[in-house]
């Protein structure tokens, strides 16, 4: 009887069964295609529309707390956008984005804008203007308590501008309704970085990724087995991760003491 | 040779009216021999019986509230310099001919406008706005051209004449004095061609060397030397109101005139403009200046006035404004782009520095800037906030910096050597020793360490050698 029982997986490969998931990922039924942008980590390529962040349109991105991973998560897109003769544009960032971060990261300096407002009006004003302008490859914002008209506006700017918008929000409004066409969710950072896709295009979102952390693994191990290590920092350097990138974390060799 | 003259009949009125014909009654006065007379009157007051040469008293006797303007030889002067600006597109041989001529030399543009029709039409179609009525005649010589154009003024259109053409008009149109004109009256000669017939030598011991050296010129057995137009190195211009704006969006369409002369001349000098001064007479006495710096140098008026017209909204104005100056001194090359011919959508180089002029407007200059590094060793030293797109990337630091840094590093409570940002921290990399700046009084002496929160958020931190407090400085984001 169980050699019978049909797998479930075997049942949706059957030519016969059509699923809506499938037909928006070809091209036929698709109204255009979108360029994507790859974020680097596969896991997450792999549930995304087309295979990474969609470059034209408002992506959202919901965090517990800033600094969870979030600009990690988009480093890399950030980085190849960047590489355009457009402004890569931060509106209202928590901190400073530190100049020889940005440069370890593979981000070109003289396209990157740094706009501060003191009102939240002018922080979406702002936005908006960069993002219509088409000068802009991305704009990353933080805007307090963005409704959703005013995403909606951000996202007709965008496709106006060509530009890709990263809406940083805090997990707490993700309840809230969005027009914006790709949410992603953020977890408590642990060792690796959580997240999901809660809203996409074309299909359904996605359960929680752990993706690791390029060049994380030596720096955990390292507190998993040491604990006594952080108070002795000579005698407990890391070594050197293999294939570190220029992205890697512990890139350099250390020569403190 | 072939020149074309564009002569103005009613110049002095078309400054005062500067585009706009007023609906009032307007006349331009001259006094003369202590009598205040009308030189010009526009077409309201030509209607209420006003007529050129009549006396002041005369003319407010027949209008009641006539504007009377005084007549001013400067503002032609500097009105046929600009035209000569705006004519410097079509060829670089132009002389400004007495009141209101203006002389263009043309034969050697003629290949590249195709034509003297050609050349013509494009004359008439960029013709400034506000210079009519005006003609507009192409003869083989100079002098020629100035009589047909003054002997068919305001026709408002091209007109082509052939040297045999002057024998049939009258010596009025003659370019000599007003008594010798009389001369000629008297002696019976009424058309050129009766006085061409006339042996020069004989003409030239009654009328003297200068008049038969205007008839050789007139008729090309002298040739006019070739005049070059000299651009001047800076530009100012100005503009005088019939009526003084108290409100500043009223200064928009002025402002709009002055920037479109300098828009021809930076197109003649092949140059752009990234910083310029207007400068506001007002009722006052006094002269408000308003500079405009734009992020990036433009040449186009269509890139320069959406700008203009954004800073426009934020000007006070202290005083009515009389008198609306604009001055230029510092020009740079042209920038010329290439694009892209598969990506259409690259933005070209103006829109990038428009939208941070159009931040930079609202949000302040300070609150937009680009990231830049310096070769410094101290991590709040070693970044600037640049001029947008100057952001220079320098290879400093072989070590791992952080995505964020604290503006101000935060100080931290220690516990057990340690430092606690909510929870304690341990330790995963360090020290980096950064001791230096003793020579600008911001010393730093700290061994910065990579710490981990419970959570795997990874810190930046250090520990001041001289206190031994420890400061929070930046955030890993990766």
């Amino acid at each position: 009887m169980s050699a019978a029982k049909p797998q479930l997986n075997t049942i949706l490969h059957h030519p016969a069964i059509w699923r809506a998931a499938d037909g928006m990922r070809s091209k036929q039924c698709r109204q255009q295609d979108f360029a994507t942008v790859a974020t680097g980590y596969h896991a997450l390529d792999q549930v995304l529309p087309e295979g990474g962040l969609p470059v034209t349109g408002v992506t959202e991105i919901l965090c517990p707390h800033w600094g969870c991973g979030e600009v990690e998560l988009v480093s890399s897109a950030l980085a190849s956008l960047s590489q355009q003769a457009r402004w890569l544009v931060w509106v209202n960032p928590p901190w400073m984005p530190y100049a020889p971060a940005l440069m370890q990261q593979g981000i070109a300096l003289e396209n990157t804008l740094v706009v501060h407002s003191q009102q939240d009006k002018d922080t979406l004003w702002a936005m908006e203007q960069c993002l219509s302008s088409g000068a802009c490859s991305a704009v990353q914002g933080w805007p307090r308590n963005p409704t959703p008209q005013h995403i909606r506006r951000l996202q007709l700017a965008a496709q106006k501008g060509n530009s890709l918008c990263l809406l940083m929000r805090p997990q707490a409004q993700m309840q809230q309704p969005s027009p914006a066409p790709l949410r992603l969710e953020m977890g408590p950072l642990q060792q690796e970085l959580q997240v999901r896709v809660v809203k996409c295009r074309g299909h359904w979102g996605s359960p929680w990724l752990r993706l690791a952390r390029p060049g994380h693994h030596s720096s955990t191990t390292l507190h998993g087995n040491a604990p006594a290590a952080a108070h002795k920092p000579a005698a407990t350097l890391p070594t050197r991760p293999v294939g570190a990138c220029a992205t890697g974390f512990y890139s350099a060799p250390h020569s403190g003491g | 040779m072939l020149w074309a003259c564009l002569h103005f009949p009613a110049l002095a009125l078309n400054l005062v009216e500067q585009g706009a014909p007023a609906a009032q009654p307007l006349v331009v006065e001259i006094t003369r021999k202590q009598r205040r007379l009308v030189l010009y009157a526009n077409q309201p007051a030509l209607q209420s019986g006003i007529v050129p040469g009549m006396t002041i008293p005369t003319a407010q006797s027949l209008v009641r509230n006539l504007q009377c303007q005084p007549y001013s030889p400067d503002g032609e002067q500097q009105a046929l310099q600009q035209l000569g600006h705006w004519a410097y597109e079509f060829t670089p041989h132009i002389r400004p001919h007495g009141q209101n001529n203006l002389l263009l030399e043309v034969s050697h543009s003629l290949k590249l406008f195709n034509g003297q029709q050609a050349l013509a039409q494009q004359l008439l179609q960029q013709l400034p706005a506000g210079f009519t009525p005006f003609s507009l005649a192409f003869a083989d010589t100079d002098m020629a051209a100035l009589l047909f154009a003054q002997a068919h003024e305001s026709s408002n259109q091209a007109l082509f004449f052939s040297l045999q053409d002057v024998h049939d008009y009258d010596v009025q149109w003659l370019d000599i004095a007003t008594a010798q004109k009389e001369l000629l009256y008297s002696m019976g000669i009424r058309t050129v061609g009766q006085l061409l017939a006339l042996p020069r030598d004989t003409l030239g011991k009654r009328f003297g060397d200068a008049f038969t050296h205007y008839l050789n010129l007139l008729t090309g057995e002298r040739k006019s030397p070739l005049p070059h137009w000299n651009l001047p190195p800076q530009f100012q211009t100005e503009l005088d109101f019939v009526q003084e704006l108290d409100n500043a969006q009223h200064l928009l369409f002025p402002i709009r005139h002055l920037l479109s002369r300098l828009e021809h001349y930076l197109y003649a000098r092949q140059s752009a403009v990234s910083r310029f001064l207007f400068s506001l007479l007002l009722r006052s006495r006094q002269t408000q200046s308003w500079p405009i710096e734009l992020a990036t140098p433009m040449h186009r008026l269509a890139d320069i006035l959406p700008l203009v017209q954004l800073k426009l909204e934020t000007l006070q104005l202290a005083a009515p404004v009389l008198t609306l100056r604009l001055r230029a001194d510092q020009f740079h090359g042209l920038h010329v782009q290439q694009r892209d011919l598969f990506r259409p959508q690259q933005p070209d180089h103006i829109s990038r520095y428009q939208l941070v002029d159009r931040l930079q407007t609202r949000l302040g200059k300070q609150q937009v800037h680009s990231l830049g590094m310096v070769s410094d060793h101290r991590p709040e030293h070693c970044w600037y906030s640049a001029t947008p797109g100057q952001g220079q990337a320098l290879q400093h630091p072989s070590e791992q910096r952080p995505f964020w840094l604290l503006q101000h590093p935060q100080k931290l409570r220690s516990k057990k050597g340690l430092p606690v940002y909510h929870v304690p921290l341990q330790l995963l990399k360090g020290p980096e020793r950064i001791d230096t700046g003793w020579w600008d009084n911001t010393p730093v002496n700290r061994d910065y360490y990579i710490a981990q929160q419970g959570n795997g958020q990874h810190l930046w931190v250090y520990r001041d050698r001289d206190n031994q407090d420890w400061f929070l400085h930046g955030l890993f984001s990766l």
